[in-house]
């Protein structure tokens, strides 16, 4: 096993728990509390007409968890919509070629987000920028994006064909 | 280099990033970013990377994405359709081809609560086929009426695809909702009236189904009740300004686990089921909005969107000419395309045109939503045709497809009646403007 291999078995490996614990905390923390809080907002609001003030912010920074979070198993599962009428028939040749392009252009916008996201990070830290509502710092959040965007970034690299799909049946989406 | 020719050449590289098979999300978004880089430095390319995402996942509309699709995947994994199914059979299955026509109405309730035709197909299908097989009905009329009904799913609402559009034109999604429902019955109506007039005339495609006696009958509505109230409770309180879509997708997530709990429907498998998929299926649309956002970004700062709006606007097509255009431009990429491709490609260059000629933005994605369903049941790709398939082995792709014609050209009559009496879809918003 060369050096390289085993790097990337690594990356591989490591981002592969990273995914799986982002997924979780997704599906099983991000998601029930935001199910939860609009229903509670509901509830306040139009049978005790005291909605709660912070709601709004806090059900947006609930959504950009349960969506990040998500994002890196999205890619392992193979729930990604591409034109599969010409890609189920390249060669096998050019479908490697088209991975490879599709890892790339994954990489690039995952990359720079998570780049740009420690710049964020820095001068909302710096600033104390918080929500309209809620008295919250949003710095952790933009470092989480960030950090999101890396895991997707390592899984890429490490898993850069991820599932192909069997056929044009649309399987893996909800339409 | 003129800033426009910058904008063609990145249309030229997203359609052969999509045509190598890039997935849609990525090859957008490489475009949009990349095209920002070169036109506009590496600074506002870096910041777009990251505020895009930033802003539109923090964005309360959105929060309707995974409440809706929660609310559906919990109604799939509960396996609560069936009582749907039994139901409606009781009061229509003994007209000629009533299991047929039972089941197109069974798949536009499902649809009402699930949003989606795909899981409307895969469900009723499962539901339907092996009664319809044991009454002798013909292949084609069974898998074509199902896979046809399949796409009331994504026309009545609560609807997935009007939640895509209004998130990426900014349209009321709860307007969209209202304008689907009279379209939706009308495509329902016309898909069962195709039955019925086929089963008359050849009895044998069709054959009526088991007797139900008035008891069974009325005893039946309360099994169509969950369904019925989950409806009006979601559509109701958004007409009525009670709710807006998103509390009206919580709400309705509540009523379904309530529902399911009662019929002892409710495990904590179907609710991890519905939560993982929830979460899988709002990241892949996140994604694919995220890369919308980023080339129509890149095509506004080129000047390539404006340039198509004059060019159509001055070729003076007027609204039907530039109907019929969309409609053949659809059919093509829905040969082609994914539906939510299909729409994230088009309405960053179509729907600057469509507003700028006063065709009202509420009624354009009732449009977007009909030729919607025609891609999901016309080859090749045809997603519904291939769920229906898995439902029916037995039954050749090509049966499905020729099955599936009749409701094709019910459907295109639909689409007429909607281009030449917008009212259809507009009335009722209208009243609760």
């Amino acid at each position: 096993m060369t050096g390289l291999s085993r790097g990337l078995a690594w990356l591989d490996r490591i981002s592969s728990r990273a995914s799986q614990a982002l997924y979780a905390l997704g599906v099983y923390g991000a998601l029930p509390a935001l199910l939860g809080l609009v229903t509670i907002d509901v509830v306040l609001r139009y049978v005790f007409s005291a909605p709660l003030q912070w709601s709004r912010d806090a059900n947006g920074l609930l959504l950009l968890i349960t969506l990040f979070s998500a994002l890196p198993a999205a890619w392992d599962r193979g729930h990604h919509i591409r034109m599969e009428i010409f890609y189920l028939r390249w060669p096998t040749r050019l479908r490697v070629a088209a991975d490879v392009l599709s890892a790339v252009a994954g990489i690039a916008l995952f990359a720079l987000l998570a780049a740009q996201s420690v710049a964020f990070t820095v001068y909302m830290a710096g600033t104390g920028e918080t929500g309209e509502d809620l008295a919250a710092p949003l710095w952790p959040f933009m470092a989480f994006i960030g950090f999101c965007g890396a895991v997707f970034v390592a899984r890429l690299i490490a898993n850069p064909t991820a599932e192909t799909p069997e056929d044009e049946s649309g399987r893996g989406t909800w339409i | 280099m003129d800033l426009i020719v910058y904008g063609f050449a990145g249309v030229v590289v997203l359609l052969a990033l999509l045509a190598l098979g890039v997935p849609i999300a990525f090859a957008m978004a490489f475009t949009g970013i990349a095209g920002l880089w070169i036109v506009e430095g590496p600074m506002p390319a870096m910041a777009q990377a990251a505020l895009i995402p930033w802003e539109h996942g923090r964005d309360f509309v959105f929060v309707t994405v995974p409440l809706f699709v929660l609310m559906g995947q919990l109604f799939f994994h509960a396996g609560l359709a069936s009582d749907l199914y039994d139901g409606l059979r009781k009061w229509v299955g003994r007209v000629p081809g009533g299991m047929a026509i039972a089941s197109v109405l069974a798949c536009g309730g499902f649809g009402a609560v699930t949003g989606s035709s795909i899981a409307t197909v895969a469900t009723m299908g499962t539901i339907v086929m092996p009664e319809m097989r044991r009454y002798d009905y013909n292949a084609r009329l069974a898998t074509g009426a199902l896979a046809a009904s399949g796409t009331l799913g994504i026309l009545i609402p609560p609807s997935l695809i009007f939640i895509f559009y209004g998130v990426m034109t900014e349209t009321s999604i709860g307007a969209l909702f209202i304008a689907g429902i009279v379209p939706g019955l009308i495509t329902a109506m016309m898909f069962s009236g195709i039955i019925l007039a086929r089963c008359v005339l050849t009895p044998e495609l069709g054959p009526k189904g088991p007797h139900a006696t008035w008891g069974e009958r009325l005893s039946s509505i309360g099994r169509l009740g969950p369904v019925a109230a989950l409806f009006v409770l979601i559509i109701g309180g958004i007409y009525a300004g009670v709710f807006t879509p998103t509390e009206a997708a919580g709400i309705g997530c509540i009523g379904v686990l309530v529902t399911a709990s009662i019929r002892r429907k409710l495990t904590r498998a179907s609710i991890a089921a519905a939560l993982r998929g929830t979460a899988l299926i709002s990241a892949m649309i996140f994604a694919i909005i995220v890369g919308g956002y980023l080339v129509a970004r890149f095509l506004a700062v080129t000047g390539v969107t404006d340039f198509l709006v004059e060019a159509i606007i001055a070729a003076e097509l007027g609204r039907v000419g530039l109907l019929l255009l969309l409609v053949i431009l659809y059919f093509v990429l829905g040969a082609m395309l994914d539906v939510f491709g299909m729409l994230v490609l088009t309405i960053p260059f179509v729907f600057p045109v469509v507003t700028e000629i006063g065709i009202d933005p509420v009624w354009f994605g009732v449009f977007v939503v009909i030729m919607a369903e025609l891609a999901l049941i016309t080859p090749p790709i045809g997603a519904n045709v291939f769920v229906m398939r898995r439902v029916a082995p037995e039954v050749p792709m090509e049966e499905i497809f020729l099955g599936v014609f009749p409701f094709v050209i019910g459907e295109i009559g639909v689409l007429v009646l909607l281009i030449l009496f917008p009212d259809i879809a507009l009335w009722l918003v209208e009243q609760m403007r």
